[in-house]
Order: C-alpha cells, then structure tokens, then sequence
C-alpha cells in the first residue's frame, strides 16, 4: 500500500491539486456526489422506503441506474435535470417518513434544495447564492439546535452526555485518560440493559464514580459554547464577521464532536455545506476539508 | 414574471417552511411524545428520551400474561406495518394471532398502535422483545385472552402502557 502510494506520489499530488484548485460550482456537486453515493445510497435510500413496494423498490433501482449513470456522463452532474431528480425523490422519501427521518437528512434534504435551486440562478450569482445560503442554514440549523438543548432539562445537566458515556461505545477511547475501568463499566451497563430488556425490567444503569457525571457536564457546555459560537459566527451579518472564522469553528465542531462520536450523516452534509462557501483561492481551507473527509472515510471504511 | 421576485419568493417559502418545520416539531416535542431526535426539530442529543423504542405486546387472562414472540420488529408506517426484511415476522405474527378465535382484535390492537404511532413517540427503532418467562410455549398455537396490552419502553424506561378488551 505504502509503495503504491510512494511510486504514484507525484500524479496524486497533481490530482488532489487539481481538485483544490476546482471552482466552486465544479467542486461542490463532486464532492456532494461522491459523499451521496458512499453514505446516503447506502443508507437513506435503502432505510426507509421498503413498504412502497413499486416507488421504492422498482423505482429504487431506477434511481439507482439514473445516479449511477453519471460515472458514464460526467456531464450530468453539473445539470439541473440530474440534480433536479434526486431532490424530487428525496424530497418524497423525506415527506413520506418526515416524523421518523434523521435530523442530518433533513438537513440534507434543504441542502438539496438549495443545490437545486441555485440552477436557477444566474451562472456569475451561483456561487455566491450557494455560499450565502450554505452559510445562514448552517447558522439557522444550529440555532435551532441551542434552542433544544437551552429548554432541554437534560442537556446542560449533563444527563443525556451522562447516559451515553455510561452505554455507548462511541465513548470507549475515553478510557485512556480514566482513572477507572471504564470500558468495563459501559460492557457491564451494556449487559444489564440487554438483560433489563429480556426481562422485562426497567434499565438499571451502573453510574460508575461521580466523576464521570462531572465530566459529562463539562462536555455538555463545552458541546453547547461550540454550537452557539456556531451559531453567531453563521448568522452574524458580513460586515461583523471574523475573515474564515466560520470555517475553522466549523471544522473544530466536526474534529471534536462528529469524530470521536462517528456522526456519519452531519459529519458529511456540514463538509459539503461548508465547501460550498470556499472559493478556489482559499487552498489551505479546502485541504482542510477535504483532508478532514479523508481522514474520516479512511477510519470508518477502513478502520471501524 | 421578474425572476427576482421568483427568486425572493423561493426563499422566503424556503426559509419559512424549515423555521415553521422547527417550530411545529417544538410544540409537538413539548405537548406530545414526538421524539425531539428527528423531523428537523434538530435536537438530536438534547434529551435523554426518544431515540428507541422498546414494545411487548401481552396477551393477558386474569392473571395469566403471554408476551408474544416478537423480536426484530424494526420498521413502520403511519398506518400500516412497513415490510421489510424483517417485517415479515411481524406479519407472521399477525398471522399466528390470526389462528386464535380473538384474532381480529390482536390484529386491531397492533395496527392502531401502529396507526397513531406516527404521532406518539415515533421513532426509526421499535424492539419488540418477549419476556421469556411468559413467553407462549412452542407447540401451542392457541391462547386464550381477553385483553391485548402494549408496553412501550423508550431508551430510557419512560414507561407507557395501553391495553384493549377483547369483545367476547
């Protein structure tokens, strides 16, 4: 692998240069496309739509021919008609399941609107539209977010973070810096709720030692200054805003959170959301996310 | 029609339809059971309940309880159950309670469940689990019951219970 990667250096080197360097409008639907195929064909198109028997399992492979097609034309994904399709059926898929569907495909969902809609834009304004748009939906999403964790009793308690850290396995890496058997912990929580289940008991949960509380609610307000720094710097007018502030907060909220926790969906519509406001100029944000991307397809496809 | 116009008005209906999404999904997280994990509510790790579901269903005579034997439920619609490759189970089941002499009112009690669960703590996972204890013995294809009851235990043991009558 190493030499493979060592005897074709230079021509990857050129490539991901070339790809850097690609305007806005040619990198975005690339990327948008590439991440669509890898996560959302595989995950959304084949999660929800298994009871309409014609629309969503005929015209499932259909619009799997139809998105597939691209790798032939590659024309088709700079056009209105392609993109115009997939949004209409993701937008009947997403109506049809609305109160059961993820929040990241919701906001996929939006984002797909938008991509749509920019079409319709005049070719010197696309650009812009994307990025003025990608920018405030951003900072409307996690608006909304604050609000929830602001009226939320569980939130900045530190309940919700509490209870995951007791039994999830997201968290296991944290076990480096405890001072106690974590993981035996969260497989002995694991157990007991398995068993609570088949018992028909209520969980019962193994706390673990009160430190693990604290930490928790020091996760929880550090999550929650992140999402309202978010917030601000996305809604806040241009003539206030810090030059490629909203990049870097937004490329710490997906370091530190979507990372550890392998939040798979947001990690990849917020990258994509987030391209869209950089221009060909700005090389070293555009490496950052799309290194930040390689890094996080190679450890979930490769490693996880 | 002046393209700006257009263009002002997609985005107004835009921006009015994901901050009224919010807005609805808000109220309804807070007078009902709607999870506050989806439906562009977009507060996804805000509470501690509302992200699975776990459900028995209980054939019940004074005191005797038969829990189904339901495992890997997984999927459902607003008003019918969702096949998938592991609803056939579910129907399966229907099916078993379609041999009883009450069949139609197991039936009826699953649906409506089902039928309004679209509003009542919808969520992407359902676990049907049986209690072994009470689990229908194999071999026994006919109980006798007179009330169908549904236990639905989110994520977190918040705990709700239903029940129906059998008409005799």
């Amino acid at each position: 692998m190493i030499f493979l990667i060592k005897s074709h250096w230079q021509r990857i080197r050129q490539k991901s240069a070339s790809i850097l360097y690609l305007p806005t409008l040619r990198l975005v639907p690339l990327v948008h496309y590439f991440l669509f195929l890898i996560y959302h064909q595989f995950h959304i198109f084949y999660k929800y739509p298994e009871s309409k028997v014609f629309l969503f399992s005929l015209g499932h492979q259909v619009l799997l021919l139809f998105f597939l097609s691209v790798l032939f034309i590659p024309k088709l994904l700079y056009s209105a008609w392609f993109w115009g399709g997939i949004t209409a059926y993701y937008w009947i898929l997403l109506i049809d399941n609305w109160f059961i569907v993820n929040n990241h495909e919701i906001l996929a969902g939006y984002w797909q609107l938008l991509f749509f809609a920019s079409f319709f834009i005049s070719p010197q304004k696309r650009a812009i539209f994307l990025k003025t748009h990608s920018k405030f939906l951003i900072g409307l999403i996690f608006l909304f977010s604050i609000i929830q964790k602001t009226i939320s009793p569980d939130f900045l308690s530190g309940n919700v973070l509490h209870k995951l850290l007791l039994s999830w396995e997201s968290y296991l890496f944290l076990d480096i810096f405890l001072p106690f058997d974590y993981v035996g912990l969260v497989q002995e929580n694991l157990q007991n709720m398995f068993f609570s289940d088949q018992q028909f008991l209520p969980r019962q949960l193994n706390q673990g030692p009160p430190i693990l509380k604290t930490i928790a609610k020091f996760m929880s307000l550090g999550a929650y200054v992140l999402e309202l720094s978010i917030t601000i710097i996305f809604l806040l007018p241009k003539k206030y805003a810090f030059k490629h502030a909203q990049h870097w907060v937004l490329l710490l909220f997906i370091v530190s959170t979507y990372f550890p926790l392998r939040i798979t969906g947001f990690m990849y519509i917020l990258t994509v959301m987030g391209l869209a406001q950089t221009q060909a100029n700005q090389r070293l944000i555009r490496t950052m996310y799309l290194g930040v991307l390689t890094v996080y397809i190679c450890f979930d496809v490769l490693i996880f | 029609m002046n393209f700006k116009i257009t263009k002002k008005r997609f985005l107004l209906a835009f921006y009015g339809g994901v901050v009224g999404v919010f807005l609805i999904h808000l109220v309804l997280t807070l007078v009902s059971n709607v999870s506050p994990w989806g439906g562009g509510g977009f507060g996804m790790f805000s509470y501690s309940f509302g992200s699975s579901t776990i459900a028995h269903i209980h054939l019940k005579k004074e005191d005797a309880v038969f829990c189904l034997n339901e495992k890997t439920l997984k999927k459902f619609s607003r008003n019918k159950i969702m096949y998938s490759h592991s609803t056939h189970q579910i129907n399966k089941q229907v099916q078993k309670i379609t041999a009883l002499s009450t069949h139609k009112y197991a039936k009826k009690i699953v649906e409506q469940w089902f039928s309004y669960r679209w509003l009542y703590n919808p969520q992407e996972k359902l676990y049907f689990i049986q209690e072994k204890d009470v689990a229908i013995p194999s071999g026994v294809t006919d109980v006798d019951f007179d009330s169908i009851q549904v236990v639905i235990y989110d994520q977190w043991s918040k705990k709700e219970t239903f029940s129906v009558e059998v008409k005799k």
